[in-house]
C-alpha cells in the first residue's frame, strides 16, 4: 500500500476536529465515492438494545452491485455513473446528494481521485467504446479483464 | 477491458459493463451483482481506502517467488486478505484507521471467501452426494431411469465449518469421548476482555478495541492457546485426559471459548474441600493481602452486574454482555452459603459466606455509568489462578453429574447465531445456511486468519453402521449404471472389514466393534 495523498491522508490520520468528524462517518464518505454499491442486511439487534457499542454485523449474503453506465429513466447518477461526468459537475452532484457534508472536502477528494484513480479512465473509455459500438444495439456489454 | 467478441463469453471473474439495462426505465432496481472474483472488486467499493485502485486478489494470483526455487503457487483469497491484515512498519496503516469501514471491510472480505466456498460446494454437489446403497439398487432395477434425478437435494456437507451437519458431527464426536471417559470434570467459559493490556498497547492513537477486531482475535487466540497449555501440560487442576472446545462470538463481537475438560480424577474428587481449593465464588476480602489488581479484575468481570443495571432485564441473560458470564444456569443473585455442598443432582452449591461486605461498582446502563452495590451473592464461580493469569472473564464450573453432560454439549454446539428463515419446499441447505448466517468483524478476522474454531482430543474415528447392503456409497452424476454397479460391489465399510477380519482371524475376537480401533488400524486401500 502506498502512502495516501492529501487531503485524504490528513483526513484519515489527522487528529483535528475536521479529520475526526470525517473519520466518524467514514463509511458514508466512502459510499459517496464508491464505484459499486453494496447489498447487505445490517444486523440491527444491537441498536435495538440501545447500547453505544458499534459493531458492523451483517445478516445473510453480501454482494457488490454494478449499475449501467448511464442512469435510466431520469434518475440521479449514482456510484460509477457520477465519475462519467465532468469533475466540476460531479462535485456539484455529490454535494447536492449529501448536502450536510463539507462541500470543500467533496471537491478536494473528487479532484484527488480524478488524478490518482485509474478506474475512472477505464470507465470513461468503456463508455466511449460502448457509445461507438452500441449505436445500433442498445444492449451491448463490455468486460473488464480481471488482470487490470 | 476487452470486447466480448475478442474474449469469448464472460468468465467467472469478470465485471460486465453495460450502457443501459434493457427495460430499466420501469425497473426499480437496475443494478446487477458483480463477481467477487474480480481483482477490482474491493477497490471499486472501498475507494477511500484504496484510492489508487490497486488490484486486489483475483483467481490467478500467484505467490511472489523471488528466490525462484519453488514453483509458483496459486494464492488463495483467504491467504491474500490475511496477508494484508497485518500492520507493517513500512506501510501506512490506512486500513486499520478506518474504524467502522475497517469492520465492514473485514466482514466483506470474509463474506466473499465464504460465499466462494459455498458456491464451490454447490457446483460440486455430485462429488458430495451419497445415496443409500439399497435405495440405489432399487432404482437401478427400474428401466430407463434418470441417474440425475437421484438425490436432488443440495447438501452442505459436514466438512463445511459452521454448518448444521458440522455442528452435529462435533456433538456426536464429543458424546463419543464422554462414552469413553465418563462425564467431563470442568466446564469453562472464557471471554475476551477488550481492556487487555496486550490489545491496548497495540491500538493506534484514539482507537478502542472495537476498531481493531484483528487485534482482539489475535490476542484472544494466543490466550486460548495458553489456557489450553496450562490445563494440559501444566496440569493446573488434575492430570489431563481430553477435552472438547468451540469458539463462539457474542452479538457484541467478542469471541468466547466453551471448554469441557476431562480430567483423571478418582471418585473422591468431588468433595467440598477439593472444589474450594481451585474454584471460588467469593469476592476477595478488602483487607486481604490480595492485590487491588485482582479485586479489580474480579469485580469487573466475574460479577453479574447487569442484572442490577437493568432491573432483572439482564443483558447477560440474552447473551449480549461481554462482561457477564454466559452461564447455563441463571439464578442470580444466589443466597449466602456457609459451606460448599454437593447437591443430590450433582451440582455443587459453592461457598458464599456472608461477610456483610458490599462493593460499589460502575455499571453501564443504557450508555450511562451507574454505581451499584454488589456482594458475593452475585459472584460467578471462577478459578482464582486463571482469573489472575488472564485478567479476563473465566467462569469455571464443576460438572457434578452425568445429567448435565448432554445439556452442556447441546449448549456448546448450538452453533453461531442464526435467524430462522422460511423456505419453500426445496431442500437447499446452502441457501438456508446463507440466509440465516450472521457475520461480525471478529468472526470475520478469526476465520480469515484461519484460527481454530473447535478442538477435540482424543481423536474420534467414525465407524460405519448399517444393515447388510445398506452402506453409503458416493457417486458422481455423470457415472453410468455399469460404473455404479462396480462401485457398489467394491465398496467396503469399517463394519464389513470388521466382520471380515474376525471371520478370518481369531486374534481380535474379544473386542467389540467400537473397541476394535483402539487395538487395530483400518487401512483404506484404493480400488
Amino acid at each position: 500500500m502506498r502512502p495516501l495523498r492529501e487531503p485524504l491522508h490528513t483526513l484519515i490520520n489527522g487528529d483535528n476536529g475536521r479529520s475526526r468528524s470525517f473519520q466518524l462517518i467514514l463509511r458514508r464518505w466512502n459510499e459517496l465515492f464508491a464505484f459499486t454499491s453494496i447489498q447487505l442486511n445490517m444486523d440491527k439487534r444491537m441498536n435495538e438494545m440501545g447500547t453505544t457499542f458499534q459493531v458492523f454485523q451483517v445478516h445473510g449474503a453480501m454482494y457488490h452491485r454494478q449499475g449501467p453506465l448511464v442512469p435510466g429513466g431520469g434518475r440521479d447518477a449514482l456510484y460509477s455513473q457520477i465519475y462519467l461526468y465532468d469533475p466540476a459537475y460531479a462535485v456539484q452532484e455529490r454535494s447536492r446528494r449529501a448536502s450536510d457534508l463539507d462541500p470543500e472536502i467533496i471537491r478536494s477528494l473528487t479532484m484527488m481521485l480524478q488524478e490518482s484513480n485509474p478506474m475512472i479512465q477505464i470507465y470513461l473509455t468503456a463508455k466511449e467504446r460502448l457509445a461507438e459500438i452500441a449505436q445500433a444495439e442498445d444492449n451491448f456489454c463490455l468486460i473488464l479483464n480481471p488482470k487490470l | 477491458m476487452i470486447l466480448p467478441e475478442e474474449y469469448g463469453s464472460a468468465g467467472f471473474r469478470d465485471i460486465v459493463l453495460t450502457k443501459r439495462i434493457n427495460g430499466d426505465d420501469d425497473d426499480a432496481n437496475p443494478f446487477t451483482l458483480i463477481n467477487s472474483n474480480h481483482a477490482s472488486y474491493l477497490p471499486l467499493h472501498y475507494v477511500l481506502l484504496f484510492p489508487y485502485g490497486e488490484s486486489r486478489w483475483h483467481g490467478g494470483s500467484t505467490l511472489d517467488n523471488r528466490e525462484g526455487n519453488q514453483q509458483n503457487k496459486n494464492i488463495s483469497q483467504r491467504t491474500f486478505y490475511r496477508f494484508h491484515l497485518h500492520t507493517r512498519r513500512n506501510e501506512p496503516a490506512t486500513l486499520f484507521r478506518a474504524q467502522k469501514l475497517f469492520q465492514q471491510f473485514v466482514v466483506d472480505a470474509w463474506a466473499v471467501c465464504d460465499q466462494n466456498k459455498l458456491s464451490w460446494i454447490r457446483s460440486h454437489q455430485s462429488n458430495i452426494r451419497g445415496d443409500l446403497y439399497n435405495g440405489l439398487s432399487d432404482a437401478l432395477e427400474v428401466a430407463d431411469m434418470d441417474l440425475e434425478r437421484i438425490g436432488k437435494k443440495v447438501v452442505l456437507p459436514s466438512s463445511y465449518v459452521g454448518g448444521d451437519r458440522f455442528m452435529q458431527q462435533l456433538y456426536q464426536d464429543s458424546i463419543a469421548i464422554v462414552r469413553h471417559f465418563g462425564k467431563p470434570s470442568l466446564f469453562i467459559t472464557f471471554t475476551a476482555n477488550p481492556k487487555w493490556v496486550q490489545i491496548a498497547n497495540e491500538l493506534l492513537p484514539g482507537q478502542s478495541a472495537a476498531d481493531r477486531p484483528d487485534l482482539v482475535a489475535r490476542v484472544f487466540n494466543l490466550k486460548v492457546r495458553d489456557l489450553l497449555d496450562q490445563i494440559r501440560h501444566k496440569e493446573i487442576f488434575c492430570p489431563w485426559l481430553g477435552w472438547v472446545w468451540t469458539i463462539e462470538y457474542q452479538k457484541r463481537g467478542l469471541p468466547h471459548l466453551h471448554l469441557l475438560v476431562f480430567l483423571r480424577t478418582d471418585n473422591q474428587f468431588l468433595t467440598a474441600a477439593n472444589i474450594d481449593s481451585s474454584i471460588s465464588a467469593e469476592l476477595p476480602p478488602p483487607d486481604d493481602a490480595i492485590s487491588q489488581e485482582w479485586r479489580g479484575i474480579i469485580e469487573m468481570t466475574m460479577v453479574h452486574t447487569d442484572c442490577i443495571a437493568h432491573n432483572g432485564q439482564a443483558l447477560c441473560m440474552q447473551g449480549l454482555d461481554p462482561f457477564a458470564v454466559q452461564t447455563w444456569r441463571k439464578s442470580y443473585p444466589r443466597s449466602f452459603q456457609e459451606q460448599t455442598i454437593i447437591n443430590e443432582d450433582g451440582y455443587p452449591t459453592y461457598r458464599r459466606r456472608d461477610t456483610r461486605q458490599a462493593y460499589s461498582v460502575e455499571v453501564q446502563s443504557n450508555g450511562a455509568n451507574v454505581t451499584a452495590m454488589i456482594d458475593k451473592r452475585r459472584a460467578v464461580p471462577y478459578s482464582p489462578y486463571l482469573s489472575l493469569r488472564y485478567k479476563g472473564n473465566i467462569n469455571v464450573e464443576v460438572c457434578g453429574s452425568v445429567k448435565a453432560v448432554k445439556y452442556i454439549h447441546k449448549y456448546i454446539y448450538k452453533g453461531g447465531d442464526r435467524a430462522t428463515v422460511i423456505l419453500d419446499s426445496e431442500h437447499d441447505e446452502i441457501k438456508r445456511y446463507l440466509q440465516g448466517r450472521y457475520i461480525g468483524p471478529t468472526e470475520a478476522v478469526w476465520r480469515l486468519f484461519e484460527f481454530s474454531t473447535h478442538g477435540e482430543e482424543p481423536a474420534v474415528m467414525h465407524l460405519d453402521l448399517h444393515l447388510p447392503n445398506q452402506q453409503a456409497i458416493y457417486f458422481a452424476e455423470w457415472e453410468n449404471p455399469a460404473m455404479l454397479r462396480q462401485r457398489m460391489d467394491s465398496s467396503i465399510t469399517t463394519l464389513i472389514a470388521y466382520f471380515k477380519y474376525n471371520s478370518e482371524k481369531p486374534d481380535g475376537r474379544e473386542y467389540l466393534y467400537h473397541e476394535f480401533p483402539l487395538h487395530y488400524v483400518y487401512v483404506r486401500k484404493k480400488g
